[in-house]
């Protein structure tokens, strides 16, 4: 072998290997100074993609080929053109047919063959499309589809030969892969790069519409690419120009995405037009119609169609949608997986405002080109302002106010400069621990920064942050590449939410290299140690990482109560915070003395009626509460309502703390009307002062949404819940304990209205999360555990729903212990489940009863339910002198606790009844009988038992019947 | 070359284990080869309808259908049968490219079109003998790399069997394509030295 050819060789593959960019330089390299060697490789390279013909197709095509009679008219009368081989016919319409084709010179590829109908004039159709021919060879977009060529088919008519491209029209793909919003409007948005970008080369489509934005999958990632570009005007003639008809009477294009001006066919066509268009299917990917109705257009004629094009306003997105008929809209909100209120309320706004602008009537006042179109969905996107929006000052307030709302917007710059400063310090060690200004400062700085951190804000601005970097990396790279780069980070991240990574972030990165700077550093000062524990302490709480933020607390505690007076305002708030996440994390007993004697010394230094006073007043409500206190709750809420309404405000978000835990009080002393009126006032003022997207607003939703579902209302409840889960996965992040809860409620209310497929994955993702974030061993982790047994036993998985139910079972006899009554209704539930096995449901039931007995006593429900449940089961064994001793038990504890004339001490006589007929004792039962019929029960379905056949026929027995409302039919 | 009897191509395939083939048994396999193959390529002339796209692998698989009974062949047989039939389809057609070229202009239909490159349209035979010349300056050269070409090219086989009838990975046969294409067009478009 020759030594030059395999040094040629090696290059050239390795070459061949390497980017596009890193070839020459890699080349070059290579050749060291052999000049001619890189002459060769660098003459051979340049025919990449140029390949001769004959190494493609092999001979054997042109063999066969050549050999063809000319002209031959095939017999079945489907076109043919020359170098080019027709497999299938893949679409048609006014225009001609579409067929699937391969080319066979000058290169081997697959095309899309636009073929003209006859009639037209075709030498005039070439010849204009040979006009355009220039711009689009120019053309290169990943999202446009190229035109190769055009010419006359063997017999005469015109055809394009196009990009072949495998896909649907993207309002299809959108409601087949079921695409929500967000989804949809990136997918425009490549749209209208592609288009924009044709704009630039001068090409004007003319004839956008969804079945000419076409979305394919190729090597799995589904991208956009916008078909038929130049072959619209090419298809134009002087005579069509003046009318929308043919000869036949059918109308030319498709008035359905025809802007005004087009319909007026005076040819006075710039790029706006396009950007309507754009309009027309951004319209329909969100609502599902178009803005005009198909019928209602063609059957009015050109000029109805003109008329209507000119002088009607379609209706505003949301407005549609809230607005239709429910039965038609339910489908297409599901096709964007939410439902007609959610789809109606986030379209409302900005959407509607740049769907509307793009569709104006007006050019003037429409976007300008498809690339101010697309930057406005951008914004959207990213929860800026939007231009379309007519500017008024609450709307830019609140998008402005809560971006900037950190008095120095934390940047990722920032970020990074924190985190090596704290680095930096680690290195100057000696000299800073021994400057007590200099820690100061850096104690006011951490405190700061640490202070102001909102995630979501945070999250955001990283994210924005990388992509410009991205962008600028890009710099130097063909504009289709660096578009594709681009898309591919807006892919990549997508899926990732922000605001936890950003959580992540500043939990690794910012707080523990705070902490630990804090311990090294600055030991010296006990006060400025505190001090940024109890910032750090904070930060975890709010972040809601309690485990990581108690030893801080803690610490910043010991500190300023070793440091300090006792009644420093200072050792009150370390005090006042610990106990804060304290009861965040459910350890009450010392949350609750803490917060006593937080309230008393207040009280004692600061006097009963100053804020922080009432601020105390309220923790320990808090506190109380959850102890299970409703009473002493109540009465300190309110007087912290009181005071601070007085003194801070109605509007202040400490009141509207107070109403909102006043509310839930309010909820369980069942003065439920009171409670609504107070939570609603309270996200009314909360949307209004802080915003949509602010936690305590989202709170606020959270808790109608509660309130409505425990008052049965839950079709209302639903779209709060949406709201809120919406907003709180976006701001706190997925693992927040609030998103966790509110995927529990989300779920159960589901599983009210039966909707179990549709409560299964919250329950799971509440599940996971609490799992997460509170570990094995919480409560709350445990009790969704517990839900998701009963989620899984209405699906009728019963293995699963046991062995789910053994499992919280088992969490909770180690947390909470053998006699807790959570424990002790769990076993009684897990008897509920095993009820097809009497044995051991029975034993379940009696171990339940037993401890019931034993913590609860006699008098207690649940203690009832288990003897009743226990009585049951006892009797289905045959154990029946057994069953009737407990029925006995049961009815008596019932009597006394419930009443004579309560539902279940009657239920109860009558399973009584049906024993003592198994014991022979026809009289008692009668009488047992008689006797819930006296007080009130409806014994009509009990009577037909089978059972009691025996004494059918007495007079008393079927006095019975009468009262129950009518015999039975035979 | 007389031939008293019709060789035995199941023998010969399924001897070469043995060792290399003799030499008058590998003349006798490429003649029957060629003639097989020849014989199926002028069927398809005579009634080859345009819409269809020719398949040089369905003739070389015809002709080894034909000739040797494949359950007895080992897959090295198969492997060297391929060979031989690449080789012999790129003798009959740089053989008939010969006698069009020969034959040129005259009756040639012109077809309208507004392709940019009507003037520089590849003439389809001539192509094929540059082509032919080409490989066999390549094959002195790297003779792996011709082989796989004349694989590629005239038996019309996916990277994969090239690999398989070589035996070398397809990755090897991938980069000796690649590099081969880069190679060959520019010798060809540059007329050879």
């Amino acid at each position: 072998m020759d030594d030059r050819f395999t040094a040629l060789k090696r290059i050239l593959t390795g070459a061949l290997d390497r980017p596009a960019a890193e070839r020459d330089a890699w080349v070059r390299a290579q050749c060291g100074g052999d000049d001619d060697l890189r002459a060769e490789a660098e003459a051979k390279l340049a025919r990449l993609g140029e390949d001769a013909s004959v190494l493609l197709t092999g001979g054997l095509e042109a063999f066969v080929h050549t050999e063809t009679p000319p002209g031959a008219l095939p017999s079945d009368g489907a076109p043919t053109v020359a170098r080019y081989s027709l497999q299938e016919r893949i679409g048609e319409g006014g225009f001609g047919e579409v067929y699937r084709a391969e080319q066979i010179e000058p290169v081997q590829r697959r095309v899309a063959l636009k073929v003209l109908k006859a009639g037209l004039d075709t030498r005039a159709v070439l010849a204009r499309f040979e006009a355009e021919r220039q711009a689009l060879a120019v053309m290169d977009h990943p999202c446009i589809a190229k035109v190769f060529d055009a010419g006359r088919t063997d017999q005469g008519r015109p055809y394009f030969a196009m990009e072949y491209v495998d896909g649907s029209p993207i309002t299809d793909h959108c409601d087949r892969e079921r695409l929500g919003t967000r989804d949809r409007l990136r997918l425009i948005l490549r749209a209208c790069e592609g288009v924009q970008h044709a704009h630039q080369k001068a090409v004007i489509h003319r004839d956008l519409k969804p079945s000419n934005v076409l979305v394919g999958g190729a090597d799995g990632v589904a991208d956009v690419k916008v078909i038929d570009f130049g072959v619209a005007k090419a298809m134009e003639s002087p005579l069509t120009e003046r009318t929308l008809q043919t000869e036949v009477g059918q109308i030319i294009g498709t008035p359905e995405y025809m802007s005004p001006e087009q319909a007026e066919m005076s040819g006075d066509i710039d790029t706006r037009t396009d950007v309507y268009a754009l309009g027309a299917m951004l319209y329909e990917l969100l609502t599902g119609h178009r803005p005009f109705d198909t019928e209602s257009l063609r059957e009015r004629g050109v000029e109805g169609i003109r008329k209507v094009l000119r002088e009607t306003d379609p209706p505003r997105p949301s407005t549609r949608i809230s607005t239709a008929d429910r039965q038609a809209v339910t489908p297409i909100a599901a096709n964007r997986r939410t439902t007609p209120n959610a789809l109606a309320g986030s379209l409302r706004g900005d959407l509607d405002w740049i769907t509307m602008k793009a569709l104006e009537k007006d050019r003037a006042r429409r976007y300008g080109s498809p690339a101010e179109l697309a930057a406005d969905i951008e914004r959207h996107l990213r929860h800026e302002p939007v231009i379309a929006r007519p500017p008024s000052v609450p709307y830019l307030a609140a998008r402005f106010v809560r971006r900037h709302r950190i008095g120095t917007a934390v940047t990722a710059a920032a970020v990074v400069a924190l985190v090596a400063f704290a680095a930096r310090e680690k290195i100057q060690s000696e000299r800073i621990a021994r400057e007590q200004a200099r820690s100061e400062r850096v104690a006011a700085f951490l405190t700061d920064m640490l202070g102001e951190i909102e995630p979501q804000v945070l999250g955001e601005a990283l994210w924005s942050d990388l992509r410009r970097r991205v962008e600028t990396a890009q710099e130097g790279r063909a504009p289709g590449e660096a578009a594709a780069a681009l898309a591919e980070f807006d892919r990549l991240t997508a899926g990732v939410n922000p605001t936890d990574a950003a959580m992540e972030l500043l939990d690794r990165e910012i707080l523990e290299r705070a902490a630990h700077t804090v311990e090294e550093r600055l030991g010296d000062d006990p006060l400025v140690a505190a001090r940024l524990r109890s910032t750090l302490g904070r930060t975890y709480r709010k972040l809601g990482l309690y485990e990581r933020g108690e030893p801080h607390l803690r610490e910043a505690l010991a500190l300023r109560e070793g440091n300090l007076a006792p009644d420093h305002p200072d050792v009150l708030t370390s005090r006042s915070d610990l106990g804060a996440l304290l009861v965040d994390r459910v350890e009450l007993e010392t949350a609750e003395a803490l917060a006593r004697s937080v309230l008393e010394d207040r009280k004692r230094v600061l006097g009963p009626g100053h804020v922080d006073t009432y601020l105390a007043h309220h923790e320990l409500a808090h506190v109380v509460g959850e102890a299970g206190n409703p009473e002493e709750a109540e009465e300190n809420y309110r007087i912290a309502l009181e005071g601070l309404r007085r003194l801070a405000g109605d509007d202040d978000p400490r009141t509207l703390e107070v109403i909102n835990a006043l509310g839930f009080v309010l909820l369980e002393r069942r003065k439920e009307s009171e409670a609504e009126e107070l939570w609603r006032e309270s996200l009314e003022r909360r949307r209004r002062v802080l915003g949509d997207d602010a936690p305590p607003t989202l709170e606020s939703l959270s808790n109608l949404g509660f309130l409505l579902q425990a008052t049965g209302r839950l079709d209302e409840a639903e779209p709060y819940y949406r709201e809120a889960l919406d907003g709180m996965r976006r701001v706190l992040g997925d693992g927040h304990p609030w998103t966790l809860t509110l995927n529990s409620n989300l779920g159960y209310l589901f599983r009210q209205q039966g909707r179990l497929d549709e409560a299964e994955p919250y329950y799971r993702l509440a599940l996971e999360g609490r799992r997460r974030v509170l570990g094995e061993d919480n409560d709350e982790t445990i009790m969704a555990i517990n839900n998701m047994a009963f989620l899984l036993k209405a699906r009728g998985e019963i293995e699963e729903a046991e062995s789910t139910l053994r499992e919280a079972l088992a969490g909770f006899r180690r947390v909470l212990g053998e006699e807790h009554p959570t424990t002790l209704s769990t076993v009684a539930n897990l008897a509920f489940f095993l009820e097809h096995d009497p044995e051991r449901s029975a034993r379940l039931y009696r171990e339940a009863m037993d401890g019931f007995l034993r913590t609860v006593g006699e008098d207690d429900p649940e203690t009832h339910r288990a003897m009743g449940n226990l009585a049951s089961q006892l009797g289905r064994l045959g154990r029946l002198d057994e069953a009737e001793e407990l029925f006995r038990q049961v009815i008596a504890a019932r009597a006394r606790a419930r009443g004579d004339d309560h539902r279940l001490t009657n239920a109860n006589r009558c399973s009584l009844a049906q024993i003592r007929m198994r014991q022979g004792a026809d009289e008692e039962a009668l009488e047992l009988l008689q006797a819930a019929a006296r007080h009130g029960y409806d014994v009509g379905e009990a009577i037909e038992e089978p059972v009691f056949a025996r004494l059918r026929g007495r007079p008393e027995f079927d006095a019975l019947f009468e009262e129950s409302g009518g015999p039975i039919t035979e | 070359m007389p031939r008293p009897h019709p060789p035995d191509i199941t023998g010969i395939l399924t001897g070469l284990d043995d060792g290399p083939v003799p030499a008058e048994a590998g003349e006798a396999l490429f003649e029957a080869v060629y003639e097989e193959l020849r014989r199926i390529a002028r069927r398809l002339m005579n009634g080859q309808r345009p819409d269809h796209t020719l398949q040089p692998t369905a003739l070389v698989h015809e002709a080894y259908l034909k000739l040797a009974d494949s359950r007895r062949v080992p897959w090295q047989g198969r492997a060297h049968f391929m060979r031989v039939a690449a080789r012999a389809m790129r003798q009959i057609l740089i053989n008939h490219a010969r006698d069009r070229s020969a034959l040129k202009r005259g009756g040639a239909w012109q077809r309208v079109t507004l392709d940019e490159d009507v003037a520089g349209r590849p003439d389809r035979n001539l192509e094929l003998l540059e082509l032919d010349d080409a490989l066999q300056r390549l094959a002195s050269r790297d003779a792996r790399m011709a082989q796989v070409v004349e694989l590629k090219v005239f038996a019309g086989m996916k990277v994969r069997e090239v690999a398989h009838v070589l035996g070398v990975s397809p990755r090897t046969v991938d980069n000796d394509w690649k590099v081969a294409r880069l190679w060959l067009t520019d010798e060809m478009k540059r007329g050879g030295d």
